[in-house]
């Protein structure tokens, strides 16, 4: 690539008009060509000026009590976060390695690429981080995953259990659909506002030898769709349409997912899918 | 930690878990991060949400600041910026009303945190965006301040994407042409 052409790059990283593709793309050469670093800083100090030309606007009173109440209580999360942090230090701030918080995690993460105009359940979850924001972060990355989940707070739907909460830790947001049975989250939603993917991950569930977990999308009132195995290639959750109330499913099946385009065997999760209202 | 301490001494006493330096360091920035993000979003609900993300990625990023990266305020701007386009990105509706905004705002200085900012930077980016073809200077402008997409601006001017590609970044060459030139 030439380096007017990077350099335009750049210009458009930081503006953020580069297309998802592109802006992960160009993510990975800022890490590997200091060039391209110092492109994407020259743009961001410039536009960063433009910043200074924005009115400002006083936040509302209770801010800072919003704020200070979601840092972690924990003192040694200090430690960890200065650790996390020269591990890191991507130049857009809020885009950090992808690889490090899928590290932290044993099971699989399944990337989703999210189509911005189709894909209802995407737009539907990414207001859930817009308008859930700040319910709870857990920061650092010591503890267990049940540890950090442990840590969601239940929205007041009056729905005990199946609720969903916000834990965000290593910079990403994850929405938790909590097992309806009680116990802790199987299932995570994660959404990462930063690149626009959406992974699906499991927690804690085993895939016994010779079978899959097949994961459905149950719309409310309509036969389960099936949107692909846990674990083992492609969730494919484009074309729904996410709606209050929706259900999630995994079911046990034969290696390769049922045979016959419902489940066949035990459902072992469920989790229901909480639309966020305004407000709350 | 007086009103004295720089923004980038309050940043280095953040990152060590300092949460009256963190206050000040908010006090000093959130009108700021907050006009930011409400322009581009137009929502104060979402807005607040988003600002209380922010702020919780800057106490966790305090330590990876760096001068290279500019001033502080503008580091933080910038994290608060990313975080309303990562948002507008995923639930803006198809068709957004919102227009380039009065050439006169490039040139409004804010408040008292101006201080933290490089007033000949400034100067340097108001002329040249002052030097650039209007149309051109209109992409770049409604892609930073309001969080156009290429589509999105396509929609706005009537014109291909592949047309709006080659003007923003015509655009973008120009004012770093003249940028690197002052």
């Amino acid at each position: 690539m030439s380096s007017h052409e990077r350099k335009l790059d750049a210009a458009e990283y930081v503006i953020g008009t580069l297309s998802q593709v592109e802006s992960t793309a160009f993510e990975a050469s800022i890490e590997s060509d200091s060039k391209t670093r110092q492109d994407v800083l020259f743009w961001q100090r410039t536009f960063g000026s433009l910043s200074a030309s924005i009115s400002p606007e006083a936040p509302p009173e209770d801010m800072w009590k919003r704020i200070s109440s979601a840092l972690p209580a924990d003192p040694k999360a200090a430690e960890a976060k200065k650790a996390e942090q020269s591990a890191k230090g991507a130049l857009k701030p809020d885009a950090g390695p992808v690889a490090a918080a899928a590290a932290a995690n044993d099971n699989a993460v399944l990337k989703l690429r999210r189509s911005r105009r189709r894909w209802r359940f995407g737009a539907i979850a990414a207001s859930i981080v817009a308008i859930g924001l700040g319910s709870i972060f857990y920061n650092g990355t010591n503890g267990t995953f049940e540890e950090r989940v442990a840590q969601i707070r239940t929205f007041g739907t009056g729905e005990g259990k199946a609720a969903g909460g916000m834990v965000a830790g290593d910079g990403k947001q994850y929405i938790a659909v909590v097992n309806a049975n009680g116990d802790q989250p199987s299932l995570v939603i994660n959404i990462d506002a930063t690149t626009g993917l959406v992974s699906v991950r499991s927690v804690g569930v085993e895939r016994p030898d010779g079978k899959s977990l097949e994961l459905w999308y149950v719309p409310e009132g309509q036969t389960p769709v099936s949107v692909g195995l846990v674990g083992e290639g492609g969730i494919d959750l484009k074309g729904l349409t996410a709606q209050n109330g929706d259900l999630l499913a995994i079911s046990l099946e034969p290696s390769g997912g049922s045979p016959t385009g419902t489940a066949t065997g035990p459902v072992i999760y469920t989790g229901k899918l909480i639309e966020n209202v305004e407000g709350q | 930690m007086g009103s004295g301490e720089t923004l980038e001494g309050l940043l280095v006493a953040t990152a060590n878990g300092d949460r009256v330096a963190f206050k000040t360091l908010y006090d000093r920035s959130s009108a700021k991060l907050f006009g930011v993000v409400l322009r581009i979003l137009r929502n104060r609900q979402k807005s607040e949400d988003v600002l209380q993300d922010v702020y919780l990625k800057i106490w966790q990023k305090a330590g990876s600041y760096d001068a290279a990266q500019g001033r502080p305020i503008t580091w933080m701007a910038t994290i608060a910026r990313n975080r309303a386009i990562d948002i507008i990105r995923a639930t803006r509706p198809e068709h957004s009303t919102a227009e380039p905004g009065d050439e006169e705002e490039i040139f409004r200085l804010g408040g008292q945190e101006n201080s933290n900012v490089d007033l000949g930077d400034l100067e340097s980016l108001r002329f040249c965006l002052g030097e650039m073809k209007q149309d051109d200077r209109n992409y770049v402008l409604l892609a930073y301040y309001e969080g156009f997409s290429r589509e999105e601006l396509a929609e706005r001017y009537g014109s291909p994407i592949g047309t709006i590609k080659t003007r923003l970044r015509r655009g973008l060459l120009a004012l770093r042409t003249c940028l690197e030139g002052e």
